[in-house]
């Protein structure tokens, strides 16, 4: 480099940044040591070569090298080139990423383009799978059936995905940036305000569903939403961000309610029926037996868990008697799942005097034949045989 | 809103309501359509939001500036379709739009 001062020279050859001098052809003319570290190419299998050498034409872009260069060579604001990394080469086949730099100068009256260069490939490759990772997990969050919303120390809201959308009506355009109390409704916002703040001061890093009980949200049409959550702390330098999985349980509260309406409608007709019934199961345990049948046993206060033979059927009966009945009973029970249903005509030693029951045992099996439970049912016909 | 079809290089479809007044890159970006990087955030500097419009709608979308045509040097698999998504607005005239992604953006 004759029109480099020989110290100079030395320093530049030494550098550890990759430096190229090329002339307005293309063609190197110095390569200082760190380009043949970098690209594996000795300096004199690269001077006098075009610098496309280094960084190839692709079939798949419009760019050239050269153009590049003289285009960016005399800008004033190479942080423009930010984004814009090219294809290298180096000389054992191998594709890289080059971060390049460009600025211009004249030697003996000619056009001559210094150049940097810098590898960048492997950083270039760990931001792409950093960024296709939270495409995934972003996509998956999307399909979830949780409302997923991050909040910052102020309260302000950052992330919502698609299901929160849903759950409180707010696309993310709108609700980006809004305070978490739009989402609550007015009464609770200053407690919410208050159980956020307190979650962000205690230690502990999370508080799952369930916990936490019940709360509520506020649709953007101004219904309530009953609502469960589960929020999480993460705290990356100085900043806190609460992020909460939230789950709409409308539906399930219904079906809670149906359920229940439905076990009261089914409670009043066992209980408030004239005959005795309770269900077994399917090795005789009484599993309920209503008020009709409980008061067939009046010596019995505990009904539940017991073999229904050994409840007290026949209290003024003899021992033997009451063994021979129990026995009778339990063959009937046992067996009724080979029997399709049993059907007796029984006389009870009932306190009140005796009884004559019309007894049956009906297997119930569902619907792959499986036995469910033993309904035992009694009608008392002493009074229909007096009358 | 502005109905837009997203087609992958794969051929997988996003079809979408996109809100006029942003970019074509931003409403992929933020319905998570794969295959659209827009590494500069829409700055018309890194040619990583590269989509193809067909050709009957390119009269529809705002027309391509200089600068925008020079950073499609950068991009992979240029053709006449070629747009950067980041430099083209969202109106209501864009409702039906199909977008077509390419292979790679890098
Ligand atoms: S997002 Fe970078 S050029 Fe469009």
């Amino acid at each position: 480099m004759s029109f480099i001062e020989p110290e100079a020279s030395n320093i530049i050859r030494d550098l550890p940044e990759a430096l190229l001098i090329i002339n307005a052809q293309g063609e190197l003319i110095y390569v200082n040591r760190a380009v043949e570290t970098l690209t594996g190419f000795s300096e004199t299998e690269l001077i006098g070569n075009h610098v496309s050498m280094l960084m190839p034409p692709s079939a798949h872009r419009r760019l050239d090298v050269l153009t590049w260069l003289t285009r960016w060579a005399d800008n004033p604001d190479p942080s423009q080139l930010r984004y814009l990394n090219l294809d290298g080469v180096n000389k054992n086949g191998t594709e890289r990423r080059y971060r390049v730099r460009v600025s211009s100068f004249k030697s003996e009256q000619s056009a001559r383009f210094l150049v940097i260069i810098r590898d960048v490939t492997e950083e270039e490759e760990a931001s792409r799978r950093l960024q296709h990772a939270r495409l995934v997990s972003d996509r998956i969050l999307a399909i979830g059936d949780q409302g997923i919303l991050t909040i910052n120390e102020s309260q302000t809201i950052e992330y919502w995905n698609k299901r929160a959308e849903q759950i409180f009506g707010y696309r993310e355009e709108e609700i980006l940036g809004q305070n978490i109390s739009m989402l609550i409704p007015e009464g609770l916002s200053t407690k919410h305000q208050q159980q956020v703040q307190q979650f962000v001061d205690n230690n502990i890093a999370s508080r799952l569903m369930g916990e936490r009980g019940e709360i509520k949200g506020v649709h953007k049409d101004g219904h309530i939403i009953p609502l469960e959550a589960s929020i999480t702390k993460t705290q990356i330098e100085d900043r806190i961000l609460l992020s909460a999985q939230v789950k709409d349980i409308t539906a399930r509260k219904q079906a809670e309610k149906n359920l229940h309406d439905s076990e009261l409608r089914f409670r009043a007709l066992f209980e408030n029926a004239f005959e005795g019934m309770a269900l077994l199961s399917v090795d005789g345990l009484v599993i309920e037996i209503n008020k009709a049948a409980r008061e067939l046993l009046a010596n019995d206060s505990v009904f539940e868990n017991r073999y229904f033979w050994d409840l007290n059927w026949w209290p003024s009966g003899t021992p033997e008697d009451i063994e021979i009945s129990k026995a009778q009973l339990k063959e009937n029970i046992v067996n009724v799942f080979d029997r399709d249903l049993v059907r007796l005509r029984v006389e009870l030693s009932h306190h009140t005097g005796s009884r004559d029951i019309d007894f049956s045992l009906i297997p119930v099996i569902d619907e792959d034949n499986k036995p469910l439970y033993i309904l035992a049912e009694g009608r008392d016909l002493t009074a229909l045989d007096k009358s | 809103m502005p109905k837009i079809t997203y087609i992958e290089h794969n051929g997988t479809q996003h079809t979408l309501e996109v809100a006029e007044g942003i970019s074509l890159m931003q409403g992929a970006i933020s319905n998570m359509v794969p295959g659209i990087e827009g590494d500069c955030g829409g700055l018309c500097a890194c040619a990583t939001c590269h989509v193809y419009i067909p050709s009957d709608w390119q009269s529809k979308c705002s027309e391509a500036e200089e600068l925008e045509n020079s950073i499609l040097d950068f991009a992979y698999d240029v053709t006449n379709n070629s747009r950067l998504a980041c430099q083209i607005e969202v109106t209501a005239e864009l409702d039906g739009l199909i977008v077509h992604l390419p292979s790679r953006q890098y």
